[in-house]
């Protein structure tokens, strides 16, 4: 049974095939290729006409659910992008917020109690940094390296023991984030003696 | 052509996800986070559901539950429903026909209607994430849930207004999850599911896509709370130490240790040590304290060697159930 099903599959391909044809043939040939296709997988007679309704609407449909996919992934991929974009700060700024609550804190401290005070502030810039490194913020601090441009902006430049071109104060340190400069250390450039 | 989701309602958390493609992906709730604690509460007239309902709890504890998972398909007399019933703040009452039920506001609710509100919290995440309303689902069960217990978190699910697909065994899903089906010949694996709040362990064997549970054992009493536990303890007495100040006993600065320690121990899956960096934990007369304490991953390990070693026990008994031992394990999840 199995194997006459798999003839009669391949038989049906045959016929694909021929109506593949150039189009003048198809004329002379309707009439072979109705013969073959009137009969089913079962033997049963089946509308060619019908056949190819069926395939339509069942096609239509696939596409028209495609369609509705397609539309609500780009709604989605839309409305991902907008939220990424609001809220790509959040995890850093629940970072930040750490420090602001200890800044609040160390306000909260009563007078005479500077060097705990101190203490805590150093801390608390010390817990700053180490969430900057998670984040992939690297800070650059220039004194006594040459001037380079592509990471320091010169302020001024005035005569100093150090050779020119060397860095001899600096004025802030410098930012990069995953080693994209976002902001260069500004310095006091040496202009030799 | 509707979506199907899949719902793991766990004890602690639940998590929703729909296939797309021929990947999954992680629905995030409307608060932004993949996963939303199974915690449920009547306050007055409202009606709170995860972050919120777990934010409230200290302030309504009569009326807030979580953890219902421990009870669902349970006696009201079996030995689980009365070791849970000390551990929680809500309380536990015997239905008509003697199932462990939970009292809101002096109405009995069954676990799976507090379960399927959770459920609907997912379902509503699922449906604004995909624009479309959702009806079929799956739903993750422990293996070793008995029928009630599958029949009951399928209740919940139509209560919730889900038509339930299929009820999944979790180490199925976690093994499905890591593409452990694509192997041709038999296989065994053993999944070690450290949950929020519980452990599972199963033996599973694979063939031909087919999932077999050979044994499971646990122990719903263990969980990362206690692993966070461990890190706070240890942490405060550090402190106590340098300073003669328990945390311990002060609620503000208990919180930001908890917050901390869990921090710190996600950090030491991946860092060989960690800070725990808390300017301004505390105050005396000598004015404001801070504590600073260094953990080695080989600390860690050291204080929650205990725990480890309860974990090891179910594990034994799984192999001796499933009647095989360790080296015969292909693969470990």
């Amino acid at each position: 049974m199995s194997s006459k099903n798999k003839k009669q599959d391949i038989e049906d391909q045959e016929v694909e095939v021929v109506k593949d044809e150039p189009n003048e043939k198809i004329n002379e040939e309707t009439s072979l290729e109705d013969d073959v296709l009137t009969v089913d997988e079962e033997g049963e007679p089946i509308d060619p006409m019908q056949a190819l309704k069926n395939e339509v609407t069942e096609l239509n449909d696939k596409l028209l659910r495609q369609h509705a996919e397609m539309d609500n992934l780009r709604k989605r991929t839309a409305r991902e992008v907008v939220d990424a974009r609001k809220f790509a700060v959040e995890k850093f700024t629940v970072a930040l917020l750490d420090v602001v609550d200890n800044l609040e804190r160390a306000l909260d401290v009563e007078e005479g109690k500077e060097d705990a005070l101190r203490d805590g502030v150093q801390r608390t810039l010390d817990s700053w940094r180490g969430m900057m490194e998670k984040f992939d913020v690297e800070r650059i601090d220039a004194v006594g390296e040459q001037f380079d441009p592509h990471k320091h902006e010169a302020l001024s430049q005035m005569p100093s023991n150090e050779p020119e071109g060397v860095v001899i104060n600096q004025h802030c340190a410098g930012y990069m984030l995953n080693g994209r400069l976002i902001r260069p250390a500004q310095v006091l450039v040496s202009s030799g003696k | 052509m509707a979506k199907v989701i899949g719902i793991d309602l766990g004890t602690t958390n639940s998590c929703v996800s729909v296939m797309e493609g021929d990947t999954y992906k992680v629905i995030p709730n409307s608060e932004g986070d993949n996963t939303t604690p199974s915690v449920v509460a009547f306050a007055g007239d409202e009606r709170l559901v995860g972050a919120a309902a777990k934010r409230q709890m200290v302030t309504n504890p009569d009326n807030t539950f979580y953890a219902v998972k421990r009870l669902i398909g349970r006696k009201f007399d079996s030995k689980e429903t009365k070791h849970h019933h000390e551990l929680v703040s809500y309380p536990i009452v015997a239905s008509d026909n003697g199932d462990a039920w939970v009292e809101a506001d002096g109405k009995k609710m069954s676990p799976q209607e507090i379960s399927a509100i959770t459920l609907q919290k997912m379902k509503s995440t699922a449906e604004d994430y995909l624009g479309e309303t959702v009806t079929d689902a799956v739903i993750t069960v422990p293996a070793y849930f008995n029928d009630s217990q599958r029949q009951a978190t399928k209740d919940a699910g139509a209560i919730a207004g889900l038509n339930v697909l299929r009820i999944v065994n979790e180490p199925t899903a976690a093994a499905l999850a890591y593409g452990l089906d694509k192997t041709e010949e038999n296989h065994l694996i053993a999944v070690y599911d450290l949950g929020g709040g519980t452990f599972d362990v199963s033996i599973l064997e694979i063939g031909d896509g087919v999932f077999e549970v050979k044994a499971t054992n646990g122990d719903t009493f263990l969980g990362g709370e206690d692993f966070d536990q461990v890190l706070i303890k240890y942490l405060a007495e550090e402190f106590k130490k340098e300073n003669g100040v328990d945390l311990l006993k002060d609620k503000l600065a208990l919180q930001r240790l908890k917050e901390a320690a869990e921090k710190a121990k996600i950090e030491l899956s991946s860092a060989q040590q960690t800070e725990v960096n808390l300017p301004f934990i505390t105050a005396d007369a000598s004015g404001p304290k801070h504590l600073l304490v260094k953990v080695t991953r080989a600390k860690f390990e050291s204080l929650v060697g205990d725990l480890v070693e309860r974990s090891l026990a179910p594990c034994k008994q799984a192999l001796k159930d499933a009647g095989v031992s360790a080296s015969d394990i292909h693969d470990v999840v």
